[in-house]
């Protein structure tokens, strides 16, 4: 028997008011998560993988609004809490990961100051005991000379240390849950992969939850379970890693793949996808992808093709996701 | 490959100098600070190939873009284009040159005036070289129609501004108005870094295409390393504005010597790897301008030893093919383990 998942999603709907207009920017989105599993949320940017991370920690500012839906989290809905309720999930049981380490810490404030935040908060400590509890989170993510660190400010330490910072204060809290929109694409490719390894490494030993919100498929191929494939607002394949990248039942994964260049194969050409994202105010009709896909396009794709399954724990939105995908 | 080079790149350093406070420049015996972010570089590019540029931030890529661009002069060393040395920025070789070498920048958005359409775009460059070019208004109208529509853009769509193209299709305007000239070299600066895969995969075939019809050399700057074996066939690795490696793409990418080059391409995501390869270079950039004795790298490199922290490696050719920067490798001649 599977345990109960830590995070419940269904329906998951996401719209925004542009004028007279309603626009759905996540169409009814659904997974799961296991404790100490990681989802990778990936996809083309305007796929709408940060609404959804945007959405679970109930950040849609007007004129956007999550529409419809559930998210149980510890047995409560997300969706449903009022904000004060909220308040005292986010930043507690459910932290969130920016791209931009610059954007999320306070410039004024020193990094101690900002990480002991949360524990003074949320777990009601002296200002000393959260200065000591700061600390230790500085160390255990590798930061060199902590003590001295959590007295400086953010502006002193580089991208890769402000983003080890963050991880610090988000772990400091052992969530059951982070969320980690694009937390590794401003770094550069060797503090990319110790960042990732930080990351990593403390969930999986705490047993954290991490839904990885990214656009590049080799690094969901290095940290995922589950790899989720967002196109057009829609959640169009969901399955296990292994599963996911070597028998896609997607053909918009499928070329998704495709499209990435490969060390191992340079003479290879580069299979774009012909066309572009359709933009989530002028969607196509039927399956989201039918106008760029490469497979044989019938009738039945006119028709909006359902998320079912096509293996363990695996789901395609394509009504022809039982056949074999030519590339 | 044999080649006549295009472009030669001779003893090449450029430094930044740090803005100093009065009391430093008053105070005797303080010598000015400056960021050195080329450090001798010497190396020659052949024409029809794609020279990669390829490090972390700070290791120097987009200052030789500048550099050879002439956008702003060396510190020392000169660049040779086709056998004539290029001047500093401004002089008077600076439009001849630039006839010959154009650029395509990493963001459309910024790189397009959004108050020109695309035809306008397209024909500047053509106004600004119309003498040397000997182009009538007609033949600049059709050239103008000619190099949209070989860039996979429709010259119906003309009369359009930038903001109603997307992504893609603006780099397509960047690389028309830098092909409109027929130049014989282009540096690309991260030309698809800011676009999605599947769209970078049909301006890497546009370029791949253009090269191929023109004869056209590219030096290409990227820090996308899986896009660089598949799109260049030679690489220069770039460390804190020194050169570690250089060589045939296949040399360099199959059988790394300097331990930086092998840290940097351990730590790409490999879409065939199910697991998460340990980091393999420790630590951060250190501080440019107060860079480390002997190898640059040393501090963080897992093989360093004595000589290595006061002696600065020079690049030496090795058996196996590439040039490399390292005590290890060219004592021991060996690749290290």
């Amino acid at each position: 028997m599977t345990p109960r998942p830590v995070l419940e999603v269904s329906d998951l709907t996401v719209r925004f008011r542009v004028g007279e207009k309603l626009i759905t920017v996540v169409d009814h989105v659904a997974f799961e998560l296991q404790s100490g599993e990681i989802l990778c949320l990936v996809g083309e940017s305007g796929a709408g993988k940060s609404t959804v991370a945007h959405a679970l920690m109930r950040l849609i500012d007007p004129p956007g609004e999550i529409a419809d839906g559930r998210a149980l989290f510890a047995g409560r809905d997300l969706l449903a809490l009022n904000e004060a309720e909220m308040q005292a999930v986010r930043g507690n049981h459910i932290c969130m990961i920016f791209q931009d380490p610059m954007a999320t810490l306070n410039p004024l404030k020193r990094i101690g100051e900002q990480i002991s935040e949360g524990l003074r908060l949320h777990r009601g400590l002296s200002r000393a005991a959260a200065w000591q509890g700061a600390v230790k989170a500085l160390r255990d993510v590798g930061i060199p000379a902590p003590e001295l660190r959590a007295r400086d400010y953010p502006h002193q330490l580089s991208g890769g240390m402000q983003q080890r910072a963050i991880i610090a204060a988000a772990v400091a809290m052992e969530p059951g849950l982070i969320i980690a929109d694009e937390p590794t694409t401003a770094l550069d490719a060797t503090i990319q992969s110790q960042v990732l390894d930080l990351l990593i490494g403390l969930t999986r030993t705490l047993r954290t939850a991490v839904i990885l919100v990214t656009h590049n498929m080799a690094l969901v191929a290095e940290v995922a379970d589950t790899i989720g494939v967002m196109y057009a607002g829609a959640l169009v394949e969901l399955g296990p890693k292994a599963a996911v990248l070597d028998q896609p039942r997607h053909p918009y994964t499928a070329a998704l793949i495709g499209s990435i260049p490969r060390a191992d194969e340079p003479e290879r050409p580069f299979v774009a996808i012909p066309g572009m994202m359709p933009s989530v105010s002028a969607l196509p009709a039927g399956c989201l992808f039918h106008p760029r896909c490469a497979q044989m396009v019938r009738p039945d794709c006119l028709q909006r093709p359902a998320l079912t399954m096509v293996g363990q724990q695996h789901w395609s939105a394509c009504h022809f996701a039982e056949l074999e995908i030519t590339r | 490959m044999i080649s006549r080079p295009i472009l030669d790149i001779r003893g090449v350093s450029k430094f930044f100098p740090l803005r100093r406070s009065l009391w430093d420049r008053l105070a005797p015996g303080k010598k000015p600070l400056a960021v050195g972010a080329l450090r001798d570089l010497d190396f020659s590019i052949a024409t029809g190939e794609t020279m990669a540029v390829v490090g972390e931030s700070g290791c120097g890529k987009s200052t030789l873009a500048r550099v050879v661009m002439g956008l702003i002069p060396p510190s020392a060393g000169t660049v040779v284009f086709e056998g004539t040395p290029i001047d500093a920025a401004g002089g008077p070789g600076a439009r001849a040159r630039r006839r010959h070498i154009q650029m395509v920048f990493q963001n459309p958005f910024g790189s397009l005036d959004p108050r020109m359409r695309v035809h306008a775009l397209v024909r500047e460059p053509l106004v600004i070289h119309r003498r040397a070019l000997g182009l009538s208004s007609a033949q600049i109208r059709a050239r103008v129609e000619e190099t949209l529509f070989e860039c996979g853009l429709d010259p119906a769509m003309a009369g359009r501004f930038p903001h109603q193209f997307s992504g893609g299709q603006r780099q397509r305007i960047a690389i028309a108005r830098a092909l409109a000239i027929r130049p014989s070299m282009l540096v690309l600066d991260e030309p698809v870094s800011a676009l999605d895969v599947s769209v970078q995969a049909q301006i890497v075939n546009l370029l791949r295409e253009k090269q191929r019809d023109h004869d056209l050399t590219y030096l290409f700057i990227s820090h996308d390393l899986s896009l660089v074996r598949c799109f260049a066939t030679r690489v220069v690795v770039m460390y804190l504005g020194r050169v570690c490696e250089i060589g045939e793409i296949a040399d360099v990418f199959d059988r790394p010597l300097h331990p930086y080059t092998r840290g940097l391409l351990a730590a790409v995501p490999d879409i065939r790897a199910r697991s998460k390869r340990p980091a393999a270079v420790p630590g951060e950039l250190p501080n440019p301008v107060r860079p480390p004795s002997g190898c640059a790298f040393h501090p963080r490199c897992p093989l360093a030893f004595d000589r290595c922290r006061t002696e600065e490696p020079t690049l030496t050719k090795h058996p196996q093919g590439q040039l490399v920067a390292c005590h290890l490798v060219t004592t021991s001649n060996d690749r290290p383990q």
